[in-house]
């Protein structure tokens, strides 16, 4: 594939803990060009947030390890990496944003203050130059009153306002790969259409890549290029934004599909997936979404299904489309 | 709005004002209207959805009506009666009558206590039942909000989301209620369990005979449970008519970019998203005239002036908004969108 940037084969991240090993990702994969945006969904605990650390080499181990898999950025595998050349890459080449910007904000130091040690960090500037750039970079996220909100503490900003502070540190040293994990969950509707908008538009500015984690199928829809589907921490399906919203193949995608409340539907009983979602402790044998599968067979109670290209660029893990598991 | 007799809950100008105090003799220098104003009605078996951002005042207006929290001024009906002018053994009984199923299973069932001991309590305090009866009841309770019998020794902590919310639902349902208030009883949920509860909702409203009042934060759940809908902002409605006049021809502009900002899980309807400058202001300082002014994209000289009323358009159509009056403007808005 022209302009990889990054692809992530066959990944496995267990944690070893009292009650068992947590299969947290079990068999992710993907990969992101250049510029693009992809999607990965899927619902609370199935992976999504393991894979984004595992990237970015955040793994605390122990109790968490990478057991297998490649993670490949521009062409070099960062499994391979030393602890001091991973923080050359993270913040300078991939930038993360998180869920929740309270948490990942220092509540003692003055937002300005938090800007300019990641400016000074990765950028060779003074701090008298830092302090210039943070009010700089607030403008650039539309932070109304930029010189007035630098001096402030992030409790006294709104969340809105928090991932715009995050979104700028991550963007101050223009990275290849942003990776924001639920970023606009935490938001109100109408904050969270602000902070989409930005995004996209420092994705276009900057030419940077976005790995998009969300459960939220709206979102995806409207801004992925490509969307990867995880459940129980395998990826299940793979494909571009059109073809897997109009063309689902998986069940578990088309039960999603069915069942999201949305705006544009009169329907007056919402279409249900039955059954509840596994924990990484207590998975069940064979495919793992068999026990809410509505087209499930016998042979998906006993063997795991691979994932295979069912049309041009579309994977899917299901046995309704292996030949190997008919009779 | 008028027939008082049909109506299972009326509020009337609800208004709840928070003291801010300040300074070092705590004088009660400036106050938060949280509520500002806040009158609608619910019908026997209806529900009316109740929806805006945070800070709108939406979860204030639910503790005033569950008579969990005073008010500073307006009227709370039930059945007839000022749930504010009530005894104690009124107030006992009206506790019954009114229930409430939060947000965050996981915060609002105690850890310590069993299936049974949740689902039961209420039924215990209000004498409804006792030993093997009481059992049954909860087993029958059980069964209704889809849980098997045997999870009636079990604790909290074993089970799922979904499952929790069903055992809040069971507990609010254990009183025999008229009317429970639902607090984004599916927001935390997983998107894949969240249809199952707003069918299970839906379900025992036909059942029970139930009414609703149903607050979100956004529009889209909303559309497939409530029978009306009411908007707020800052303390106000702004809107409020059926469900299906919000979702195809909303009036007020808030309204309209509250539904355009909604993402639709489908790539190629191609649409105007709405994208509305700054934030909610502080309900300790609003801003003058209409609330919403300076953030509008329809914004007048008259909107800075006065405080726009709501007023009925016709067809139970209520909407607080000055430029509704202007010819054209109903064209504009009733696509869900279009440009600044």
């Amino acid at each position: 594939m022209k302009d990889l940037l990054l692809e992530v084969k066959n990944l496995k991240t267990y944690f070893y803990t009292d009650e068992g090993v947590v299969r947290a990702v079990d068999g992710i994969g993907f990969k992101i060009r250049k510029g693009e945006t992809l999607g990965m969904i899927g619902e609370s605990g199935c992976g999504k947030s393991v894979s984004a650390f595992s990237i970015m080499r955040l793994i605390s181990e122990p109790p968490g390890r990478i057991i297998e898999g490649e993670i490949n950025f521009q062409g070099e595998n960062l499994r391979e990496k030393s602890e001091p050349e991973m923080r050359r890459i993270r913040g300078n080449k991939i930038a993360m944003v998180f869920q929740e910007p309270m948490t990942s904000l220092n509540p003692l130091l003055t937002i300005g203050d938090q800007i300019a040690e990641a400016i000074i960090l990765h950028q060779k500037v003074d701090r008298r130059e830092a302090q210039f750039r943070v009010v700089e970079m607030l403008e650039r996220v539309d932070m109304s009153s930029p010189g007035r909100r630098a001096r402030q503490y992030p409790h006294q900003l709104s969340g809105g306002m928090r991932q715009r502070v995050m979104i700028g540190m991550a963007l101050a040293c223009n990275p290849d790969l942003l990776i924001a994990d639920e970023p606009t969950t935490a938001l109100d509707v109408t904050v969270q259409a602000q902070i989409l908008e930005l995004m996209e538009r420092f994705k276009e500015e900057l030419e940077m890549a976005l790995l998009l984690i969300t459960h939220n199928l709206g979102v995806i829809a409207e801004v992925s290029d490509r969307v990867v589907l995880i459940y129980a921490g395998k990826t299940v399906e793979y494909a571009d934004t059109i073809s897997i919203f109009k063309h689902p193949r998986h069940p578990y995608m088309m039960g999603l599909l069915e069942s999201v409340p949305r705006l544009d539907d009169v329907g007056d009983e919402l279409k249900v997936i039955k059954g509840v979602v596994p924990t990484a402790l207590n998975l069940p044998g064979g495919c793992r979404f068999h026990p809410r599968c509505e087209k499930v067979m016998e042979v998906c109670k006993v063997r795991s299904p691979r994932i295979l290209e069912v049309e041009k660029n579309h994977w899917v893990r299901c046995w309704l489309y292996d030949s190997e598991g008919e009779g | 709005m008028v027939e008082t007799n049909e109506n299972l809950m009326q509020v009337k100008d609800l208004k709840k004002y928070f003291p801010l105090r300040g300074g070092f003799l705590s004088r009660a220098a400036e106050e938060i209207r949280a509520v500002d104003g806040v009158s609608f009605s619910i019908k026997p078996m209806e529900t009316l959805g109740l929806v805006g951002e945070s800070g709108s005042g939406k979860s204030t207006v639910a503790r005033a009506i569950l008579r969990l929290s005073s008010i500073t001024d307006g009227q709370v009906l039930f059945e007839g009666g000022d749930i504010f002018k009530l005894n104690r053994e009124e107030l006992r009984k009206l506790r019954r009558r009114l229930q409430i199923i939060f947000q965050d299973p996981h915060a609002s069932l105690n850890p310590r206590m069993s299936v049974e001991e949740i689902v039961g309590e209420g039924i215990v305090i209000h004498r409804l039942a006792r030993g093997p009866e009481k059992t049954e009841k909860v087993v029958r309770l059980l069964e209704v909000v889809g849980l098997s019998a045997r999870y009636l020794r079990r604790y909290p902590h074993e089970f799922s989301g979904g499952e929790r919310q069903r055992i809040g639902i069971a507990r609010a349902l254990s009183v025999d209620p008229r009317l429970i208030v639902c607090d984004e009883p599916v927001s935390a949920l997983d998107v894949s369990i969240q249809a199952q509860i707003i069918n299970l909702l839906k379900d025992l409203q036909r059942m029970f005979g139930l009414s609703y009042l149903f607050i979100a934060h956004d529009l889209n759940v909303v559309r497939h449970i409530a029978h009306r809908v009411a908007v707020m902002y800052l303390g106000k409605i702004v809107e409020l008519t059926s469900r299906d006049r919000v979702y195809t021809s909303p009036q007020h502009p808030y309204t309209e970019a509250l539904l355009s900002a909604v993402p639709i899980p489908d790539p190629t309807v191609d649409r105007h998203r709405i994208v509305l400058k700054g934030e909610m202001p502080s309900p300790v300082n609003p801003p003058s005239g209409c609330y919403f002014h300076p953030r509008c994209p329809y914004a007048e000289p008259i909107c800075r002036q006065k405080s726009p009323e709501l007023k009925d358009l016709g067809r139970q159509h209520w909407v607080s908004c000055h430029l509704r009056k202007k010819a054209g403007y109903e064209t504009n808005s009733s696509k869900g969108g279009k440009n600044q």
